[in-house]
């Protein structure tokens, strides 16, 4: 979760605000606000939705949970195999 | 000396060396870490994010050689890069997200 959002959005944001500074004509500021925008809109959600499909598909982490705090809360699928995929 | 900048002679903002060198190599070894983790992460959501995050430093390789270069169509790649990237993560996330070695019949493989 935290490699799917974090990194992307305020790198990716650095990255974008240094182009519209280092070029900055009209379009490019605004293609350059749209895209800031449209990273800190998607990708939380992106990285949500991809901690919930892991937590849900049952799989462990390395270091074991502390307090499990989505128990209850998030249904987890049922396995019939061992923990392999 | 090596002057990555001396095909380009319109440049707005001169970058110096040093800085094209010094971040080239850091995204060159990220990707190279991605790769690794990619080849040989031990279960698939490690897989998965490992793409993920290969996908976002090519967006960034695109942004750096946008800037370098000092060209004006990049941002727009960048712009329709973002859409497939939330896209195909979405997707990947949907495709993880059902129980494992349990058959999934047609009648209940369009539900939700």
């Amino acid at each position: 979760m935290h490699i799917a959002t974090k990194a992307v959005a305020f790198g990716g944001a650095i990255l974008v605000i240094t182009y519209a500074l280092s070029n900055p004509t009209m379009p490019n500021v605004i293609i350059g606000v749209m895209v800031v925008g449209f990273f800190y809109m998607t990708l939380p959600l992106a990285g949500h939705f991809l901690g919930r499909a892991i937590y849900r598909r049952g799989i462990q982490p390395v270091v074991p949970f502390v307090k499990d705090e989505a128990e209850g809360v998030l249904i987890r699928h049922e396995r019939k195999v061992p923990d392999k995929s | 000396m090596f002057n990555a900048l001396s095909i380009y002679t319109e440049v707005p903002v001169v970058v110096p060396t040093w800085v094209i060198i010094s971040s080239a190599t850091m995204l060159g070894l990220a990707l190279i870490f991605a790769l690794i983790r990619f080849f040989l992460g031990p279960k698939t959501p490690d897989r998965i994010v490992a793409f993920d995050l290969l996908s976002s430093l090519v967006m960034a390789l695109l942004l750096f050689t946008g800037i370098t270069t000092g060209s004006d169509f990049y941002l727009q790649t960048v712009l329709g890069f973002s859409l497939i990237l939330f896209i195909g993560t979405v997707a990947l996330a949907r495709y993880l997200d059902r129980p494992v070695g349990v058959a999934v019949t047609n009648e209940e493989k369009d539900t939700d």
